[in-house]
């Protein structure tokens, strides 16, 4: 059981946000679920709130937000929205539910 | 509202002062209109006056831009490595999937608050929102976004310039937040290619509303807001000599007014270009600096042609007192050739200046624009007290053609000569045909030119 899961990739994933608005707090909730749902385990979620870090926009180029980065698998993935599409986000970081399986 | 220099000294007397400070001007203009050397020049105006600057480029690295202006005179490296200014490449990554339209510029800003605060920057360039748009554009609160952007900007303290393109014809609504919207434009008449810009509003402060032509120098924007409006010229008792001492004496033994402007008309062959090469070697001989421009002749020949005539003028260009410019008249478009020709006596600072001939441009179907084209070279002139000389190619016998009133008006002092015949010989003459605010000689006098100089025979018909 153990073993064809380690073989499966472990999604690093990113989300930049701003503040608590409403917006990003759809956003964070919304990615968060998808990841309990979808990616049991086999995910990092960091969740960074540009006005506490803003040096984060300059370093990783961030222009809008709500921001999701896939960091790894590599290719890098991003995607921009309010991520309230589960669908479309996973079609953005290339996640195919049976690959998951 | 206080204003700060936009960088480009033309661009400044057209903005009665300069950019509205700590406030967002918008420049618009299709591509290669030189919206990013504006925004530049903004940028290094407040460098030099240790203004820290920071560019936003949403189309090229900084890298790019480093290389795209290396050849200007305006050291953007220098600035960049000095800590003046900080270019920040805001790079749209291929890669990266919409999923909804629900999202802010809160990202950019917060990234343009952080820069803000590390670098100190008093003065903020985007460029461009026209890039930003294509990107993100669509939805319409993304307009809506933008207008944030500016409103957001305006609360910074910063003096901001955003460049942007034109859709249609028609504006975004964002530029209506901006105070200030410059318009630049490229247009091609008989195939020559002229750049113009205007102020299109300026939010409670008075500007030129007329458009302007520029050109695009190693030097940057070159535009001269000339208002012939405004006769202010101081106009001076000095005198300067012609440079021949019988010609001297038919004005009163003093020659022009220093700053006038000089008219030497004359049928082909009859000798205003070697009065004018006399004039100018009588300038540079007593140390000054003086510019020929030419329209006809070879900077090469003009040289040999004077030599043969014992007027060597090579010594002054190796001293540095001289300069001449050939130049084509076909070459440019007559407001290219206005600028040029500006922008070198200002960079060089003569105290007389020929332009030989002034004809070459009337063959270019623009009657009204060498009026203009003179006016505004003239009233440069005169604004700088500069002695100007403008040699006038007749084809006729002499009788004066329809041009010549057209410019006559706005000349001093003018001088023609001409070829005459004999039963026996062939004669040159040469007469004052008018010389404001001074006596002056009435008559028809011969002279001559050989390789001893001129010789004016006052005598003959006394």
């Amino acid at each position: 059981m153990n073993e064809p899961t380690s073989k499966k990739a472990i999604y690093s994933l990113e989300l930049y946000v701003s503040g608590e608005s409403f917006i990003s707090n759809r956003a964070i909730e919304s990615v968060t679920s998808l990841c309990n749902d979808v990616l049991q385990g086999r995910y990092e979620l960091k969740i960074i709130d540009l006005q506490k870090d803003p040096e984060k926009a300059v370093t990783e180029n961030i222009v809008v937000v709500p921001t999701l980065i896939r960091k790894s698998p590599e290719p890098k993935r991003q995607i921009i929205g309010d991520l309230q599409n589960p669908e479309r986000v996973m079609r953005g970081l290339e996640i195919h539910r049976t690959s998951l399986i | 509202m206080e204003k700060v220099t936009s960088g480009i000294k033309g661009l400044d007397s057209i903005l009665h002062g300069g950019l509205p400070k700590n406030e967002t001007t918008y420049v618009i203009g299709s591509a290669g209109s030189g919206k990013t050397m504006l925004a530049f020049q903004f940028l290094y105006g407040g460098a030099l006056k240790n203004e820290q600057g920071l560019m936003v480029s949403f189309e090229e690295a900084e890298k790019d831009l480093l290389d795209d202006y290396a050849h200007m005179e305006m050291d953007i490296k220098h600035m960049v490595n000095e800590g003046l200014l900080t270019i920040d490449y805001v790079f749209f990554d291929d890669n990266t999937f919409n999923e909804s339209e629900n999202f802010t510029l809160d990202g950019l800003m917060l990234r343009l608050d952080y820069l803000l605060k590390k670098t100190g920057a008093k003065r903020v360039v985007l460029d461009s929102f026209k890039a930003l748009f294509e990107r993100f554009g669509g939805p319409v609160n993304f307009r809506l976004e933008l207008t944030r952007l500016i409103k957001w900007l305006k609360t910074r303290n910063v003096t901001t310039v955003i460049t942007g393109g034109q859709s249609k014809g028609t504006l975004g609504v964002e530029a209506y937040v901006a105070d200030c919207i410059i318009l630049l434009d490229q247009r091609v008449m008989g195939q020559l290619s002229t750049r113009r810009l205007r102020v299109h509003k300026y939010r409670g402060a008075s500007h030129e509303i007329d458009e302007f032509p520029f050109i695009l120098s190693s030097s940057g924007f070159v535009v001269t807001p000339i208002n012939t409006l405004r006769l202010n010229h101081v106009a001076l008792d000095t005198r300067i000599s012609t440079g021949i001492k019988a010609l001297d004496s038919m004005f009163g033994g003093k020659g022009f007014f220093k700053g006038s402007s000089i008219l030497i008309s004359g049928q082909a062959g009859c000798g205003k270009s070697s009065m004018a090469a006399k004039f100018i070697y009588d300038v540079c001989s007593k140390g000054e600096k003086a510019m020929m421009f030419q329209f006809e002749e070879s900077k090469d020949q003009i040289l040999r042609n004077m030599r043969s005539i014992g007027i060597d003028l090579k010594p002054f260009i190796d001293k540095g007192l001289l300069e001449i410019h050939s130049v084509r008249p076909t070459n440019f478009g007559l407001e290219g050739h206005l600028l040029n020709i500006i922008h070198a006596i200002d960079s060089f600072e003569p105290t007389a200046v020929t332009l030989d001939p002034i004809t070459s441009f009337w063959n270019k179907d623009e009657d009204y624009g060498i009026k203009s084209l003179m006016t505004r070279i003239i009233d440069h002139l005169k604004s700088k007290q500069i002695t100007g000389m403008f040699l006038h190619l007749m084809h006729g016998d002499g009788a004066f053609e329809s041009q010549d009133t057209l410019i006559s008006s706005l000349i001093d002092t003018w001088i023609a000569l001409r070829n005459r015949e004999s039963e026996s010989n062939r004669y040159r003459e040469i007469y004052i045909v008018k010389s404001r605010g001074m006596a002056h000689d009435h008559s028809i006098h011969h002279f001559e030119i050989d390789n001893q100089g001129f010789k004016i025979d006052r005598k003959k018909y006394e």
